[in-house]
């Protein structure tokens, strides 16, 4: 039942973001293939676990993709390959016709987890500058101070992460991933770890900040609303092996805002991807 | 506050002990080995003995403290070592059980010979450090969290870079629990090298004052000797303290 919907760059061409619709084109730095992606993981003793199945999906550079699934489906398997942080055991994967492992070398990649990682031991203006030390690149002290005030901590700059609290935290972490001018942006489920109201606020929060800053961004989210909210184009995976089971477009106009979830097109893509989903989950249970 | 309370847990043990040791002394329940502490307490406090105790502590100290400090950097380098070369990294576990399981008294006239008399007990002192530091170091690099190793992967940091800037504050907690054992294993690891046959030292104290049954001196020393790690520990302890909360730890 795969739904391979369009591209999704005339979504973004509207009046008032000339800079997205410029990334989206088919020039842009940051556009993933994946071909055919597997990911089978040894247990030991020669049993194996198969993660990830024969994903084919393109991102057009500039969209935002969120991954939806059960828990354990593989879509977070799936980012980390796209990360380069795990290796396919089958298929490529191909950011701007190179190799993940090359986005890193380039320091082309920014990625905030559900576990913020900020370093305890340093301050929130210097966990947003840790990139550019640990890239080995002189510290641009006023991207720094413009990613702080991106994130509206500006004020929290001296403060120690256990002074915050954990969205404060989390916009650190988001800020963290930006201040390189990464090409791709990956989301791991990072307001997994929030209260729902924080959550609500955190997501309208990193919608206004992408709308800013527009990056090809992969968000993992156990969220459809949050799925919906975000994304251009939503991924729905199967229970193990992930499989691409659904991709589904969301038209809904940017910039959004909390208003946009009390829309009718907004409710109507919700219920139909958690019904997609509860389906999916349903068929998982019964094999 | 968790040190102040630490250290008041430490002299209830320790008073009670003493008393328990006067009481057992007086009633003379091991005999002529275990003289009551006051009369312990009065032998050190004559001046000949004092200037002698006070002399011999001095040179253990220095002997514990070099020991101490070559153990731990030895220690801390090699662990570091193996996160900058990865194949390296598989061998120390092996290296540093092999390390620990060799007797140190077995050692000890080994290094009389290649090392010599007065370097001897550095030498113990170090070997009993390096493992200590070397097993904390190790275990604080594999406590590192993943999600630290995933950000200093993702933006394509080298080993260097990613040792210190993030993997060695993430081990100094545990660095600074192996030196805080270390300290303690310093000091006896000093005393065992004096052991065999250096000039001057507690442990040479010990040695004459066993085969002359002089058993108020070898009590002066051994309650010297553990003073003296207890001391180094809890300053230790201190700076742990203070550190890891001026770091976020």
């Amino acid at each position: 039942m795969i739904s391979n919907t369009s591209h999704a760059q005339t979504l973004r061409a509207s009046a008032g973001e000339p800079e997205k619709a410029e990334s989206a084109s088919s020039t842009s730095p940051s556009e993933i293939a994946l071909t055919n992606v597997s990911k089978t993981f040894a247990l030991g003793k020669g049993q194996t676990l198969d993660a990830v199945s024969n994903v084919d999906l393109n991102i057009a550079g500039g969209e935002f993709i969120a991954l939806i699934g059960a828990s354990g489906c593989g879509k977070s398997t799936l980012l980390r390959m796209i990360a380069g942080l795990e290796d396919p055991s089958q298929g490529s994967i191909t950011i701007a016709g190179q190799s993940p492992e090359d986005c890193i070398k380039r320091h082309k990649l920014g990625i905030a987890m559900q576990e913020h990682g900020l370093m305890p031991w340093l301050s929130a203006w210097n966990n947003v500058a840790m990139p550019f030390r640990l890239a080995g690149l002189p510290i641009d002290k006023k991207r720094v101070d413009e990613l702080l005030a991106l994130v509206e901590l500006a004020d929290f700059a001296q403060a120690m992460p256990k002074q915050l609290s954990g969205g404060m935290k989390q916009r650190v972490s988001i800020a963290r991933a930006l201040v390189l001018k990464p090409d791709v942006l990956i989301l791991d489920e990072p307001f997994g770890a929030l209260d729902a109201v924080t959550r609500r606020l955190m997501n309208n929060e990193l919608q206004r900040i992408w709308s800013q800053q527009p990056t090809t961004t992969i968000l993992v989210t156990h969220s459809v609303e949050e799925a919906v909210f975000l994304a251009d184009r939503i991924c729905l995976m199967s229970p193990r092996p992930g499989r691409l089971e659904l991709i589904e477009e969301v038209e809904l106009n940017r910039p959004r805002g909390l208003d946009t979830m009390h829309e009718p097109e907004f409710r109507q893509i919700l219920a139909k991807l958690t019904t997609a989903l509860d389906d999916v989950c349903t068929q998982g249970s019964r094999q | 506050m968790t040190v102040a309370a630490d250290l008041l847990k430490w002299l209830v043990g320790i008073s009670t002990l003493m008393v328990f040791w006067e009481i057992a002394g007086r009633q003379a329940w091991l005999g002529d080995g275990l003289p009551p502490l006051s009369g312990v307490f009065d032998y050190a406090n004559e001046p000949r003995s004092t200037e002698l105790l006070l002399r011999s502590a001095g040179i253990t100290a220095t002997n514990a403290s070099y020991g101490f400090v070559i153990g731990s950097l030895i220690g801390t380098l090699i662990a570091c070592s193996g996160q900058i070369w990865r194949p390296l990294k598989q061998g120390l576990d092996t290296l540093s059980t092999f390390v620990n399981a060799i007797p140190l008294i077995a050692l000890g006239p080994l290094m009389i010979v290649t090392v010599g008399e007065q370097f001897t007990p550095m030498a113990t002192a170090a070997l009993a450090v390096f493992f200590a530091v070397l097993v904390a170091t190790l275990g604080g690099f594999e406590r590192v969290p993943n999600v630290h190793r995933d950000v200093t992967r993702a933006y394509g940091t080298t080993h260097w870079r990613a040792l210190l800037l993030v993997q060695f504050p993430n081990a100094l907690p545990s660095l600074i629990d192996g030196l805080k054992l270390g300290v303690s294993t310093a000091v006896l690891g000093a005393i065992l090298g004096e052991w065999f046959g250096a000039p001057a030292g507690l442990g040479v104290l010990i040695v004459s004052s066993m085969q002359n049954f002089q058993i108020n001196l070898l009590w002066s020393a051994a309650i010297i000797g553990t003073v003296m790690s207890g001391a180094a520990y809890f300053l230790l302890a201190l700076l742990q303290a203070r550190l890891l909360r001026r770091l976020g730890l």
